[in-house]
């Protein structure tokens, strides 16, 4: 036997034995697992929207500052509509909170 | 003072208007709770949003009560006067409506559009005292508030622009080749305009919720200083969450009734 195959074989034995482990444990109540999803998604939702949310603003700020730098007498009326722009980028990432909070109700207790 | 609950809840008949809005329920799902939360409704902010309408009308009743003569009242008094918080945000919401959709239709719309600016800003700014919930933290009012919008929306387009109105459902072009896409544009409009009163109902609600959460979490670890830069927050989403649904409604209300022009 060769080397190659020797190692092949090594890293195929743990997967074959585990799956039989994994069966067993897959047998369990389906409640719980949409538990876990649920608050995993719940928790990743939210995250994956801050950051986008993040930086929408962040280009939206900055475009705002750079025309107050390059004119400070156009500040005030730049402001309402940079202030327009914050609350609808940041909308998109309160939608995802209604999902998460949503997501929230669907774990059961001590799950 | 638990979740959910305010000081309206002193109020003597408060036990009968709960049991009758639990019973109220019962008909339309089957054990008392409400189908998107499975929670038991509550009736708080009832209270509030009736408070903050009886609180706009007595404002309403005292501005208009301090202007008698015409010519004599033009100029208004140096200090902060009910008169002179009500002229600033009158005009400025006048001066915002009139930047989009025109002098004439701002003075039209501006009734609607300014009642729901002053009962969104006092709503919001009634989460701020402690104790009390913001009756826009509830999806039943901000929902309320959206599709009022939505079926103004509606009906000024179609009495002015009538079949054009929905004529721009299907899209840009119009003819028997193109009978797909007028299909598709039809669908994805109709659900973009589904989107609106959802999206502003949902905006206000999340914001409300979320702030009022965040004070509530901040009061209960330290309540001494710390939820100050909170409470300067929750100041400026008020103001800038009444700012947005009144600007995205004047927006909504002007695109329905200026496609008469543009053709």
């Amino acid at each position: 036997m060769n080397k190659t195959w020797l190692r092949f074989v090594a890293f195929c034995a743990p997967l074959l034995t585990t799956a039989t482990v994994f069966a067993q444990e897959g047998a369990a109540s389906n409640a719980n697992d949409v538990g876990k999803f649920a608050a995993l998604a719940a928790g990743l939702g939210v995250g994956i929207a801050a950051a986008g949310c993040g930086l929408g603003q962040g280009r939206a700020a900055a475009a705002a500052l750079e025309g107050i730098a390059r004119n400070p007498g156009a500040s005030d009326k730049l402001f309402t509509p940079m202030i327009l722009g914050l609350a609808l980028i940041e909308s998109l990432a309160i939608y995802a909170l209604v999902v998460s909070i949503l997501l929230l109700g669907k774990i059961p207790a001590g799950g | 003072m638990p979740h959910g609950e305010s000081w309206f809840s002193l109020l003597p008949f408060h036990a009968r208007f709960m049991a009758f809005a639990r019973n109220f329920g019962k008909p339309f799902n089957e054990d008392g709770l409400t189908w998107y939360a499975h929670e038991h409704p509550g009736v708080q902010h009832i209270y509030a949003a009736l408070f903050v309408l009886g609180l706009l009308a007595i404002i309403g009743v005292i501005t208009d009560t301090s202007i008698r003569d015409a010519r004599g009242d033009l100029v208004p008094p140096s200090k902060l006067t009910i008169r002179n918080f009500v002229e600033l945000l009158v005009g400025t919401c006048f001066r915002m409506m009139s930047d989009i959709m025109g002098a004439k239709a701002a003075r039209h719309f501006l009734p609607l559009v300014g009642t729901c600016a002053f009962f969104i800003l006092f709503s919001n700014a009634l989460g701020l005292i402690p104790g009390f919930l913001p009756p826009t933290s509830n999806f039943n009012t901000t929902l309320a508030c959206g599709l009022v919008i939505f079926v103004t929306t509606h009906i000024y387009g179609l009495k002015t622009n009538g079949w054009n109105h929905i004529k721009h459902f299907f899209g840009p072009v119009i003819g028997w080749p193109w009978v797909l896409l007028m299909i598709l544009m039809f669908l994805i409009e109709t659900i973009s305009h589904i989107a609106r009163p959802l999206s502003l109902g949902i905006r206000l609600m999340a914001n409300m919720t979320a702030d009022h959460l965040v004070l509530t979490i901040f009061l209960g670890l330290v309540p001494f200083l710390v939820p100050l830069p909170m409470y300067i927050l929750g100041a400026v989403v008020v103001v800038v969450q009444a700012l947005v649904f009144s600007l995205l409604s004047t927006a909504y209300i002007g695109l329905a009734i200026q496609e008469a022009e543009h053709h």
